[in-house]
């Protein structure tokens, strides 16, 4: 028998390969075609279609060769795509003038293409051998059904007409019974052939269809996962940021501290007390003159009387005025030198990159008391010879110390505050009234000349002074005759926080000596009275 | 010129005793100095009292200091690390306000 070679549509083929002319095909290589006659033998038809195969099978196989660096993939597509023989019982029902019918394109799925005109109610002119006989039989089946639709729609008068005209038809068929039931037979193998088609489709989709829920599961689980370890990566890349910043932030804070940069912060220097600071001044106010309320981080004690000073109550022992005296004023710059010492161990100790500087004793900060000043505007360099040696930054190591407080009392009802910085070789006055400061200035040098000896080079050392107050005390103004020394303290508190001692105004003064006594009684800046300031 | 005074301590115990027993400590408050004998373990404020009792002034409004360092009472010349002929230094209370 005649096999009808199919092959998968060549457009198929090459449906990868973009560079492969494929719309183009050389005529040339194509049999010609004779005129198609429904009365000739299907035979030399097939013949033709099984070389037209052939040749467009043996063309793309010519192209594929001449692209000799994709042989081995196309040759193993050439395998899989070889020509596969029709099955002999669907040849055999196939009308030969469906092939005839047969356009080169409709050779690109042979099989669908031909089960398709196969089920299409197409009339041939008798003739003779099969072919002729399974028309009839398709067109009576089908028949009623395209014609039964247009029967609604259309006038009731022509529809039975013509229904009324095949029903004969069919009834007069059974004469023809032998290459009816062939073709019969062949037609529903060929509609079965179909049907298995789509439904052998209909699991591969739903197949593919699970396939597919399944990858999309997975993608999404993936991309959760992904999303998962992005967001993980992103966090963890956002706190390295935040680490590195906050590092560099402290460190810019250090260099500020350590270059003696002074800023006005953006939050508020006096913090409102608690209720329990409150509570604890009140209590602390309430005892009796001589009894011991606080003691400083040295361990000097601090009575009643000494509070009382700051926040003076009606019907006690109180000097109304309101001045300080040297006890406060040596415990808070106590405080606050204990304060900034531990702040720079801290540093130190997270920079953990200089424990040999730790070793060298000299303290970064300290505060002489009232008396220092006493004794040298008294007795020169003399009078305090031993005080810096006993404070451990004597001689040439004083000049490893960033800043020395020294409480100046002056006619002995005021207070300023000289504030020396030997790492930066610069002298301040800070005095609440603006009182000249050439006095003091005049005496602190004496005591550096004095102390350092032979490193002592005035030409490097400077006194700084605020603009339009040259020869005059700096800083913020008292608007009382009571405030000076809150200024004073609150000064030196300032410089080591690395605050503008101008940010702090006389209407902060009623708060300020109620803190100073809260923090005193605290027993240092710890428990709450931290100074949180942000710039 | 600055009245030299023996402590009742020191006037009462003539006798010579190790040098590392006791030790001569001057108080001086610039107006006066006062000169005691003491141990070495004894606690400052025995000498602290006997000198306000002379001079006639308070605790409260006097301050101790030692090169610059505070005389706590409790204090003592071993303590302090005070040699042999070490001045306090007696220092009246300061305020100020204006």
């Amino acid at each position: 028998m005649f096999q009808l070679f199919t092959t998968e549509d060549p457009m198929d083929l090459d449906i990868d390969n973009e560079s492969m002319d494929l719309d183009y095909i050389d005529p040339s290589i194509l049999p010609q075609f004779r005129p198609v006659d429904a009365r000739s033998s299907h035979e030399l038809l097939l013949m033709d279609l099984k070389s037209i195969n052939a040749s467009i099978s043996d063309h793309f196989q010519f192209k594929r060769q001449q692209r000799s660096y994709r042989g081995l993939a196309l040759r193993k597509s050439i395998v899989r795509n070889k020509p596969q023989p029709l099955s002999q019982s669907f040849l055999s029902n196939i009308d030969p003038a469906i092939i005839a019918m047969s356009r080169p394109s409709h050779r690109e799925f042979p099989i669908v293409r031909m089960a398709k005109l196969a089920t299409k109610p197409v009339r041939f002119p008798p003739g003779p051998g099969v072919a002729s006989q399974p028309a009839p039989q398709i067109e009576s089946q089908s028949a009623p059904q395209i014609r039964s639709q247009p029967a609604p729609d259309v006038a009731g008068q022509p529809a039975p007409q013509i229904r009324s005209q095949p029903a004969p038809d069919v009834t007069s068929q059974p004469t023809l019974t032998k290459p009816l039931n062939r073709s019969n037979s062949g037609s529903e193998e060929l509609r079965d052939a179909v049907s298995n088609l789509n439904i052998a489709a209909q699991p591969r989709l739903e197949l593919s269809n699970r396939r597919r829920e399944k990858r999309r599961l997975v993608e999404a689980e993936n991309a959760q996962r992904k999303a998962a370890e992005e967001a993980a990566k992103e966090a963890e890349a956002a706190r390295l940021k935040a680490e590195i910043e906050a590092r560099w932030r402290a460190e810019q804070e250090a260099q500020l501290l350590q270059s003696g940069t002074r800023r006005i912060p953006t939050s508020s220097v006096f913090p409102p007390l608690s209720e329990s600071a409150e509570e604890s001044i009140l209590e602390a106010l309430a005892k009796r003159p001589t009894s011991q309320v606080a003691k400083t981080p040295s361990g000097q004690r601090i009575t009643r009387r000494d509070i009382g000073k700051v926040l003076p109550q009606a019907g006690t022992e109180d000097d109304r005025s309101g001045w300080l005296n040297d006890e406060i004023i040596a415990a808070y710059l106590e405080m606050v030198v204990a304060y900034g010492s531990s702040q720079k161990q801290k540093q130190q100790q997270s920079n953990k990159s200089s424990p040999q500087q730790q070793q060298t004793q000299t303290p970064r900060l300290h505060a002489f008391n009232a008396f220092f000043f006493t004794n040298l505007a008294k007795g020169g360099y003399a009078g305090v010879k031993r005080w810096a040696k006993k404070a451990k930054i004597g001689g040439s190591s004083l000049l490893d110390v960033e800043y020395v407080f020294i409480p100046v009392n002056k006619g002995g009802n005021h207070w300023t505050l000289c504030v020396v910085s030997p790492t930066r070789r610069i002298i301040e006055y800070f005095d609440s009234f603006h009182g000249p400061s050439t006095q003091v200035t005049g005496k602190v040098k004496e005591w550096l000349a004095g102390e350092l000896g032979n490193k002592w080079k005035p030409e490097e050392w400077s006194v700084v002074e605020e603009p339009g107050r040259e020869g005059r005390g700096g800083g913020p103004r008292q608007n009382n005759m009571s405030d000076c020394g809150v200024f004073t303290v609150t000064t030196a508190k300032m410089i080591v926080l690395g605050v503008d001692p101008n940010a702090v105004s006389a209407a902060d003064m009623p708060l300020q000596r109620r803190r100073m006594v809260a923090e005193i009684l605290s027993g240092g800046f710890t428990g709450g009275f931290e100074p949180n300031i942000t710039f | 010129m600055s009245d030299r005074e023996q402590s009742p301590g020191g006037a009462a115990n003539p006798e010579e005793q190790p040098k590392t027993e006791h030790l001569n400590i001057k108080v001086t408050d610039n107006n006066n100095e006062v000169f005691f004998k003491i141990k070495r373990t004894t606690q400052l404020s025995k000498l602290m009292n006997a000198f306000c009792e002379r001079q006639g002034k308070t605790m409260q409004n006097v301050r101790f200091l030692f090169d610059g360092a505070r005389v706590n009472p409790t204090d003592s010349p071993d303590s302090l690390e005070m040699d042999d002929g070490d001045t306090l230094e007696v220092h009246q209370e300061q305020v100020g306000g204006a």
